[in-house]
C-alpha cells in the first residue's frame, strides 16, 4: 500500500483514494474508541468524526512515512473521545466511596487476553478509565492528561490510582470466580 | 502488576485484539463508512456552495457598483438638462432685438423702460423659460448682486459657452435702449474658468450711474463638480 500516494489523493478529494485509506484506518482507531467509551454507538461516532476531521485537514498534513501517518490519525481520535468525555464527565466529582477496597497483590493485566483487557477497562468509570488510558496505554504523563482533560496533575494521579485499584479487585474477583 | 507493564506492550496487546471476540460489538465496516463519506459529500458542497455564494456576491457587487456609478453619471446628466430646460433663458428662444418678444418674458410684462434715466430697472428680469416660481426662486437666489448693484438682467448663455460675444451683447443692450454706456467687463474669459457658486463679482466695475456689467459664472453641484452651464448676468449700478 502506497500511503504516500493515497494522502496525495486524498488531498485532492479523491473519495476512492479517501475509501482505500480508511479501510487501513478504521479498525486501529476503532479499538483506540473502544478503549474510551463502554458503548459501541458513542465510540463509532468519535471515530466517524475523527476521520471525518483527519480527511478534512489532511491538506496540512506532510506525509513522511506510514507510523507518522497512524499516529496524527490517532491523536486526531483521542482528542474527538476527550472532548465528548469532557463534555459528558466532571473528573472532580468521582468519589472515592465508588473505590472498592482490595489489596495491592493481584496479577498483572499482562497475563490477560486482549480482549478481557478491553472488558476490563471498559467497566471502568469514565474517569478512571480516560486516565489510565491516557496514562498506561497511551504514555502520556500527569501533566499532560491535566491539560488534555482540564483538571489538575493530583487529580490525574489520584484518579489513576483509582483505577489500579479497581482493576486490582476486578482482575482478583475473575481469579476467584473462574479459580484461576 | 500493572504499572510494570510498558505502554507499548499493552498498546500492542490492545492492537492485536480481535474484534469479533468482543462481545457486544456489533459493528459494521461498510456503515461506518457510509456515514462518514455522506460526511465528506456534505462537507464538500457546503465548500463548493460558499465558493459559489461568494463568487456570486463578487458579481453582485460589481453590478451594484457599476449600476451606481452608471446611476450617479445619469443623475448628473439628468440634473444638468434639468437645470438648463428650467434655467432655460431668453437668448434662444427669444429675439433680445425684438422688444416685444422681450416684453412678453418680462416678470409681470413689464415695458423695458427706455428711459436711461429711470435705472430702477430691475423689473425687467428676463423669465427663464419653462418656468416655474420654484426654478425662479432658485434661479435668482443663486446669484448674489454685487454691492451698489441691481441686478437687472439673465441671460442664458448654456449654448453659447466660453465664446461670449461681448460686442454682440453690447449691442443688444444699447440697441434696446436701456443705457446709453454699456460697459462690459473684460474679465469674463478669466472668470468663467473660475468656479463659484456665487457671481464672480463684488465690485462694481464702474461705480458710475447707467453703467452696466455682465459677468459670467458657474456653479458647483453638490460634490463640487462645476456645472458647465454658465449664464450672463448682467448688472446695472444704482
Amino acid at each position: 500500500m502506497d500511503y504516500k500516494e493515497l494522502v496525495k489523493r486524498c488531498k485532492k478529494s479523491d473519495r476512492k483514494a479517501q475509501e482505500l485509506l480508511y479501510n487501513q484506518l478504521v479498525t486501529p482507531m476503532y479499538k483506540v474508541c473502544l478503549r474510551y467509551f463502554d458503548n459501541e454507538f458513542d465510540a463509532e461516532d468519535v471515530l466517524i468524526n475523527g476521520l471525518y476531521k483527519f480527511f478534512h485537514n489532511i491538506e496540512k498534513f506532510n506525509f513522511s512515512d506510514e507510523a507518522r501517518l497512524f499516529g496524527w490519525v490517532k491523536r486526531i481520535v483521542i482528542n474527538e473521545a476527550l472532548m465528548l468525555i469532557r463534555s459528558r464527565a466532571n473528573f472532580n466529582l468521582v468519589s472515592t466511596d465508588n473505590v472498592e477496597s482490595v489489596s495491592d497483590n493481584i496479577s498483572a493485566l499482562s497475563e490477560l487476553q486482549a480482549e478481557d483487557i478491553l472488558k476490563t477497562i471498559r467497566e471502568l468509570p469514565v474517569g478512571y478509565r480516560t486516565v489510565f488510558n491516557l496514562h498506561v496505554i497511551e504514555g502520556y504523563n500527569h501533566k499532560e492528561i491535566g491539560e488534555l482533560l482540564e483538571v489538575s496533575e493530583n487529580t490525574s494521579k489520584s484518579q489513576l490510582h483509582k483505577a489500579k485499584k479497581m482493576l486490582r479487585s476486578r482482575i482478583n474477583l475473575n481469579d476467584q470466580y473462574y479459580g484461576t | 502488576m500493572i504499572n510494570t507493564m510498558e505502554p507499548k506492550q499493552l498498546q500492542d496487546k490492545l492492537e492485536s485484539l480481535d474484534l469479533t471476540k468482543v462481545s457486544g460489538i456489533q459493528w459494521n465496516q461498510e456503515h461506518t463508512w457510509s456515514r462518514l463519506s455522506q460526511q465528506l459529500e456534505l462537507s464538500k458542497n457546503r465548500r463548493t456552495a460558499l465558493w459559489s455564494y461568494a463568487i456570486a456576491a463578487s458579481i453582485v457587487l460589481l453590478i451594484v457598483f457599476m449600476s451606481g456609478y452608471v446611476f450617479l453619471q445619469n443623475s448628473e446628466i439628468i440634473q444638468k438638462n434639468e437645470y438648463l430646460n428650467e434655467n432655460q433663458l431668453t437668448t434662444n428662444n427669444i429675439d433680445v432685438n425684438d422688444e416685444d418678444c422681450v416684453n412678453q418674458h418680462t416678470i409681470a410684462n413689464q415695458p423695458i423702460i427706455k428711459n436711461s434715466e429711470s435705472i430702477s430697472i430691475k423689473n425687467i428680469l428676463v423669465k427663464p423659460k419653462p418656468t416655474t416660481q420654484k426654478a425662479d426662486a432658485e434661479s435668482y437666489s443663486e446669484i448674489g448682486v454685487p454691492e451698489n448693484f441691481e441686478k437687472i438682467a439673465i441671460l442664458d448663455s448654456a449654448n453659447s459657452n466660453d465664446n461670449v460675444d461681448s460686442e454682440r451683447m453690447k449691442e443688444i443692450i444699447a440697441s434696446k435702449g436701456l443705457i446709453t454706456d454699456v460697459n462690459l467687463s473684460n474679465e469674463t474669459e478669466a472668470e468663467y474658468s473660475e468656479a463659484y457658486n456665487l457671481v464672480l463679482t463684488s465690485k462694481p466695475i464702474e461705480q458710475k450711474k447707467n453703467k452696466f456689467s455682465i459677468k459670467l459664472f458657474q456653479r458647483k453641484n453638490k460634490r463640487n463638480n462645476v456645472r458647465s452651464v454658465p449664464a450672463l448676468t448682467l448688472f446695472a449700478s444704482k
